[in-house]
């Protein structure tokens, strides 16, 4: 149980305000409008982004600004654990990340996203001494499991499979313990649907069953692991599959799995933050700053294709047709 | 022990701490509301003052009930309750007249301090609008008054009931 609503007052008014500076579709068109990427970070600076010394670096710029909205939330919140499971899969990305730079001679923190609820310098020293025990549960025995598979086999995938699954079932069990029903719905959302992508590409790829069974994690309430697995053993693979997603609550996003994995993935974002319109305007408790964050994350999202989009030279109409839903 | 005096004193104290609990809660939620709105644009201090003092009236509804419960009883004038099987049913009738403003006026300085947290979130977004968040916000205090009302004209007509 989290602390009582009422002592979200002042945490609520203030993610308010600072909603007020979040980015609306008329200022994304302007974003779209501008010229190079170099315009699109100074329209980023005029509304008060930080930056970094190397404007070249759109993650730094993004990392930074979204580690912002993060640490602000953290601050004012009655009781910042709650929102912990928003971030658990930076820290999941870390450690994966972390271990592949070390068995590559790269930098370990080279690859490390913003913000995470493990300091990424003590992630970085964990990895790189090898003392995985200063870790905090799980991640200590995950890392060791994952380095050692990686030292003896090599085998990538199967260190991103047991990653990946353990950073689902954690995002589902801090997310039920958060007793929020917002936050709840939001991360079933996000797992599920992350389920549903690894059990397409798997059984594109060809693979079984028995890898289904290790890839997907447990503890889904919208969709049934043992059914997708079973999809994989059957003599129609992809129809099997299509054919129980359609009996799902994420059936209309079953069209796009087919067509193209972006259009899928810009979906399930659109899909998660209608869920947050609801409570957009409630005076208090942990929902609009629930609300607040994954706002962010949507006006990050958007931004970071548009300065790709201004570095490759993308086409307006192309780059348009990817922005997420904001949180508006 | 005099039980009615024990009662009707019972009556009185809740009337004025229920209140007060509930119309600090409400006042200091609301505040806490506005300093972020404050610290961001400090000269809508004036429109959050309003919404912030809504829910502290009460308070002082509850106040007044419970000065005028102690001038009726003997405390601060009036009648003092009898030792008397007929002092402890004239106690327990001002225990019960204390209630509408002790339960009403709790429930409604809560309420109002939600209402009043919308319209913080209103007038930060649109200052232009802060009518419409001090009208909302004020519609609950109806209630508190109906309360206060209600109590006052029972605590003021027991002592003429004949026993």
């Amino acid at each position: 149980m989290g602390p009582s609503i009422s002592k979200y007052a002042y945490a609520v008014s203030g993610a308010h305000v600072y909603e007020k500076y979040f980015f609306r579709k008329s200022d994304m068109d302007k974003l779209l409008a501008a010229p190079t990427y170099e315009a699109v970070v100074a329209i980023l600076q005029e509304r008060g982004w930080p930056m970094p010394e190397d404007t070249r670096d759109s993650g730094k710029i993004l990392d930074l600004e979204l580690s912002r909205a993060w640490d602000w939330m953290q601050k004012s919140s009655p009781d910042p654990t709650i929102f912990r499971s928003l971030v658990l899969r930076n820290d999941y990305h870390n450690l994966k990340a972390g271990i592949k730079c070390l068995l590559s001679d790269f930098e370990v923190d080279q690859q490390f996203c913003k913000p995470s609820s493990i300091d990424p310098s003590l992630m970085k020293e964990a990895i790189e001494t090898h003392s995985f025990d200063q870790l905090p549960a799980p991640f200590n025995s995950l890392a060791e499991e994952v380095y050692d598979l990686l030292v003896r086999t090599g085998d990538g995938q199967m260190a991103d499979v047991l990653i990946d699954r353990k950073c689902l079932e954690e995002i589902t069990k801090e997310a039920e313990s958060s007793g929020c029903d917002l936050l709840k719905e939001e991360m079933e959302i996000y797992t599920a649907t992350c389920n549903i992508k690894t059990a397409f590409r798997a059984i594109k790829t060809g693979k079984d069953s028995s890898f289904l069974e290790k890839a997907l994690s447990d503890g889904n309430r919208t969709i049934s692991k043992e059914k997708l697995v079973a999809c994989a053993g059957a003599e129609k693979k992809m129809e099997e599959l299509l054919s129980y997603l359609s009996t799902t609550s994420y059936s209309s996003g079953t069209k796009y799995l087919s067509s193209s994995p972006a259009d899928y993935e810009k979906w399930v974002d659109d899909q998660m933050i209608s869920l947050l319109i609801p409570t957009k305007y409630s005076p208090l408790g942990p929902e609009p700053m629930i609300g607040f964050y994954l706002g962010k994350e949507a006006e990050i999202r958007n931004v970071r294709i548009v300065l790709a989009a201004k570095q490759n030279n993308l086409p307006l109409d192309v780059v348009s047709k990817r922005l997420r839903r904001l949180y508006e | 022990m005099n039980w009615g005096m024990l009662l009707a004193l019972f009556g009185a104290g809740l009337a004025v701490t229920t209140n007060c609990f509930g119309s600090s809660k409400g006042v200091g939620m609301v505040a806490e509301a506005a300093s972020p709105v404050i610290t961001e644009d400090s000269s809508k201090f004036g429109k959050l003052l309003v919404l912030m003092l809504l829910p502290g009236s009460q308070g002082l509804y509850g106040l007044v009930i419970t000065i005028l419960s102690l001038t009726q009883i003997g405390v601060l004038g009036g009648e003092v309750i009898p030792n008397s099987a007929a002092g402890v049913a004239r106690g327990a009738l001002f225990l019960i007249a204390c209630l509408p403003m002790a339960l009403g006026g709790l429930a409604s300085a809560l309420l109002q301090a939600r209402v009043a947290l919308t319209g913080v979130n209103l007038i930060s977004k649109r200052p232009q609008d802060s009518g419409k968040a001090v009208t909302s916000a004020s519609l609950v205090e109806l209630y508190a008054l109906l309360s206060f009302v209600t109590s006052l004209l029972m605590v003021m007509s027991i002592n003429s009931i004949k026993w």
